[in-house]
């Protein structure tokens, strides 16, 4: 046989078959893009240098790794739906005298035209795109560098092998796929009529079940810790809730509907009704897969913008003024007091900058049990769990008036509290002295960084000094080695720009260290604008990734939609001729078939932001974890990134919905 | 006065890009009575379908009128035109063309949902039917589940439960086995004892011999016609072969 025919067939199959091969390699190729792109950041050694790479490196290893196993699930998907929409056609070349292992030549052709392709668009445009993605990771990362431009060949060989293999993987199943089927089978693999679907009670009752399961622990979870250990649990109950629920809830529900005679046998339920009831059948198991990459997309790019967008707040938040020094465990901590504040203000004057808001704060803190709620235990045994922690923050009467600018009178069993979180009575007992609470402060100004720990915390207020060293002296005695001493925290802010802040907070460390050598003890002195390019570092490779995976899944659910459209219109146009012949206006099977496709095509999008509104509460108090106090932001990203992906959603829907009455009134 | 009066129809195709005219149906006249029994035969191509296709207001003439029941199907607006059909015209195709996400009951059904009669009456409607036609025992099943001949009963069965004044049947003995469309035709001749008028499109003698009478169309128009009277169904065999090969071999063989 003529050697040329096997190519020539390949390429006009593919040509032929261009509605659904394209976007295969088209997605092959974004893929291919993605993996070059990624790749090639992971091997820049210019990146690999920079202050903050880290992060970044370790999370593109994580993206490579999802990526690598995403598009390989994806890409065999998509190749066993093209494969079952030609079977009919390997059938027929079968029937007029090729031979199997022809058949396989051909198909190897067309796989391999495919990978070519798809490589090579995918490289080129990694390379084209490679440098702009760059120069935006650089942007959201705040960092200011200037990288020329080039073509990473570790990475072109690396995303190349890839693809490779996965079509490799596709290569197989489509030879096993034609060797074990007999042409007649092949032929007729299309008509086989579908069974109508059972309604099944137990698997609907157990996706109620799991469903409810996760949004209650969503809902109710108070305690970010407690979140974080409870969150994989719900999101593993919501998953295969909502599998259960579209595989067999749906048709219980349909089943429901169809014995309710008078709204069954109803013009305008009666044939979605039953379309449906197959549709579903057919489709579950995707149409979950959508609504769980929605959410997933949802939930990812949503957080990683709104911890982004909330960078600056949770910096504000953990870091209060510009620069804070603290430091106890000195005997003469009057003289270092005045130590430090000497070599603070001489060494802003020497650079020509001012001292702002300077303060200068003694506090006591220490960790205890509340009992009774009115009880502070300091008995070590009683550490049984940590979530019944309080902190308890004691500063005298004076601090409380220069923090706040209040006169507080109080006598030694009078207290002022003010509680984040579990909230006092009237009184407490403290090293078994009794405290009445004579006011509750509305708000106390954050002493150290204590907002950002996520235990309880009661600043009280007491009268004097002689009060506060009294409940000094009983804690050392209670926690003996583990006690803590009375701490001392400085904290101003400067005026200038974030680079000058960051070079003073330089020279004032310095300083501060040469006015306190030879003084045994320690001080820790953080600078807000230093701790700002770590932040952004972190936060702007999170929100890189998060933008990376989300589009890749986006991808994805769109490439499923548009093949899930193309095989039912395949399937729905002979229902629609039938229709109509037997009495349907044109109108009605329109509305009918509209009506049927919208809510296969929309029922993910509802569920998954049914699924994230659930959701809020334990993300965002995930996202505390992370510093993102805000949860406004997160309400708004989450909208944000819902209403964006809602409108590529509906443009997905009408051009695919274009193409299925395309299909349909051929 | 007749149920169904073709006056001079004429079907002109212009291919989709306009150049090539395809004339289906010259000049087209004929008449059919209340409770007739009528067979419309002809070679392929002859433009039977196309005939029937215009009777049944799926396709519309290029000139000429279809009268029903004294109402003329041109004068019928064209969104109007799906409830007419559903409720004066039955259905019954060579594949059946049943919708294999619907039971048989459903089936049978469609068109009565589609005018939004109540489930009552579907019911009261579809006993008696179901039985005549022997179907009424695997109503509950669906048409992947039954045989060819089963499923052209139930298409009869959806074509007769909304009374039509006319049955319309294009080659419904096409895709069934010889005894299978035995106990069709008995039961087409059956129905139209009972008063039911019948068109009939068919290839088959076989299925034209059932008939009371039988049209012969040749190059868009009515080339003869045959009445059965009190032929057996032999003789009407013989007649209509010996028409056909007339046609087939221009009017030259016999006389």
């Amino acid at each position: 046989m003529n050697n040329a025919l096997y190519p020539k067939l390949a390429a006009s199959n593919i040509a032929k078959h261009r509605k659904i091969y394209l976007p295969y390699i088209i997605s092959s190729a974004v893929v291919c893009a993605m993996l070059y792109i990624m790749w090639a950041i992971h091997f820049d050694e210019n990146i690999c240098k920079l202050r903050g790479a880290s992060y970044l490196t370790e999370l593109i290893n994580m993206g490579i790794i999802v990526i690598v196993i995403f598009s390989l699930i994806f890409l065999i998907y998509t190749n066993s739906f093209l494969m079952k929409q030609r079977t009919k056609e390997l059938g027929l070349y079968n029937i007029l005298g090729m031979e199997k292992r022809h058949i396989c030549k051909i198909i190897t052709f067309e796989t391999l035209y495919s990978c070519v392709f798809g490589i090579l668009a995918g490289i080129v445009s990694g390379i084209v795109f490679h440098k702009l993605v760059t120069l935006i990771l650089f942007k959201i990362m705040k960092m200011d560098i200037q990288l020329g431009f080039f073509v990473s060949f570790k990475s072109i060989l690396s995303s190349a092998a890839v693809l490779a293999l996965i079509f490799g993987i596709n290569l197989i199943f489509n030879i096993i796929k034609v060797y074990k089927a007999n042409p007649l089978d092949l032929m007729n693999s299309a008509r086989t009529g579908e069974k109508e679907p059972k309604a099944k009670i137990i698997s609907t009752a157990l996706g109620v079940l799991f469903l409810g399961a996760g949004y209650i622990i969503a809902v109710t979870v108070n305690d970010p810790l407690d979140a974080l250990t409870l969150f994989f649990i719900a999101v593993l109950c919501v998953i295969a809730g909502t599998y259960c629920l579209f595989i067999s809830g749906s048709i219980s529900l349909l089943k429901l509907l169809k014995k309710n005679k008078s709204y069954y046998y109803n013009k305008k339920h009666f044939t979605s009704v039953s379309g449906l009831l197959y549709r579903m059948k057919q489709n579950a198991v995707g149409l979950a897969n959508i609504c769980i990459l929605s959410t997933m997309v949802l939930v990812m790019v949503s957080a990683t913008v709104s911890l982004y967008a909330g960078a600056e707040d949770a910096l504000k938040q953990r870091y209060p003024s510009d620069i804070s020094i603290e430091y106890n465990g000195y005997e003469n901590q009057e003289e270092i007091s005045k130590k430090i504040t000497n070599a603070v203000f001489e060494t802003s004057e020497e650079n020509g900058f001012e001292i702002l808001d300077f303060s200068d704060l003694k506090y006591l803190s220490f960790a205890a049990v509340l009992k009774n709620g009115d009880t502070f235990e300091t008995d070590n045994t009683s550490y049984s769990s940590t979530f019944s922690v309080q902190t308890l923050c004691i500063v005298t009467a004076d601090e409380y008036k220069s923090l706040s600018g209040e006169n507080a009178v109080l006598k030694d069993n009078q207290v002022i509290v003010h509680s984040n979180g579990a909230q006092l009575g009237d009184s407490f007992n403290l090293f078994g002295k009794r405290y009445d609470i004579v006011r509750k402060a509305d708000e106390f100004k954050d002493i150290s960084n204590y907002s950002t720990v996520l235990a309880d915390i009661h600043y009280i207020v007491v009268a004097d000094e002689s009060v506060l060293n009294d409940i000094d002296e009983s804690q050392l005695e209670a926690y003996e080695g583990n006690a803590s001493e009375i701490n001392h925290q400085i904290t101003f802010n400067l005026n200038g720009t974030n680079e000058e802040k960051i070079q003073l907070s330089e020279t004032i460390t310095s300083s501060v260290e040469k006015a306190l050598e030879g003084e045994s003890a320690h001080c820790i002195i953080e600078s807000r604008s230093v701790n700002r390019n770590d932040f952004y570092e972190l936060y702007g490779s999170l929100l890189f990734l998060g933008i990376v995976l989300g589009s890749l899944f986006l991808m994805v659910t769109v490439i499923i939609i548009y093949y899930k459209q193309i095989s039912e219109g395949y399937g729905d146009r002979e229902r629609y001729v039938i229709m109509q012949k037997v009495g349907m206006s044109d109108s009605e099977v329109k509305s009918s078939v509209r009506s049927q496709v919208l809510t296969v095509f929309f029922l993910p999008l509802v569920t998954a932001c049914v699924h994230l509104s659930f959701a809020f509460p334990i993300i965002s108090k995930l996202l505390m974890l992370l510093q993102l106090n805000n949860t406004k932001i997160f309400a708004l990203g989450l909208a944000a990134t819902a209403v964006i992906f809602a409108v590529i959603y509906t443009l997905v829907y009408s051009v695919t919905a274009r193409t299925y009455y395309k299909i349909v009134r051929k | 006065m007749s149920l169904l009066e073709v006056n001079g129809v004429q079907k002109i195709y212009t291919t989709r890009l306009g150049g090539n005219k395809v004339q289906a149906l010259s000049d087209v006249t004929f008449s059919v009575e209340p409770g007739e029994y009528v067979a419309i035969m002809g070679e392929s191509g002859s433009g039977k379908t196309t005939l029937l296709n215009i009777i049944a207001s799926l396709d519309t003439p290029t000139r000429g009128e279809i009268k029903i029941a004294g109402q003329s199907l041109g004068s019928i607006k064209e969104k109007d035109l799906a409830k007419y059909r559903r409720n004066n015209l039955g259905f019954v195709f060579q594949d059946f063309n049943l919708l294999d996400t619907f039971s048989v009951k459903d089936n049978i059904f469609l068109p009565l949902v589609l005018s939004g009669i109540k489930h009552e009456e579907m019911e009261e409607r579809l006993t008696p039917i179901a039985c005549r036609l022997g179907i009424d025992k695997i109503l509950n099943k669906f048409p992947y589940e039954i045989s060819g001949g089963q499923k052209q009963r139930t298409a009869a069965a959806r074509a007769l439960i909304t009374n039509p004044q006319l049955i319309l049947a294009d080659e419904p003995t096409g895709a069934l086995d010889s005894k299978a469309a035995d106990e069709l035709l008995g039961l087409f001749t059956e129905i139209n004892d009972f008063g039911q008028t019948i068109l009939m499109v068919t290839h088959s003698v076989k299925a034209a011999c059932t008939a009371k009478r039988v049209l012969f169309i040749k190059d868009g128009r009515v080339f003869h016609q045959l009445y059965k009277g009190n032929l057996s169904d032999d003789d009407m065999f013989r007649r209509i072969s010996d028409t056909l090969t007339v046609i087939t071999t221009g009017g030259e063989s016999n006389e």
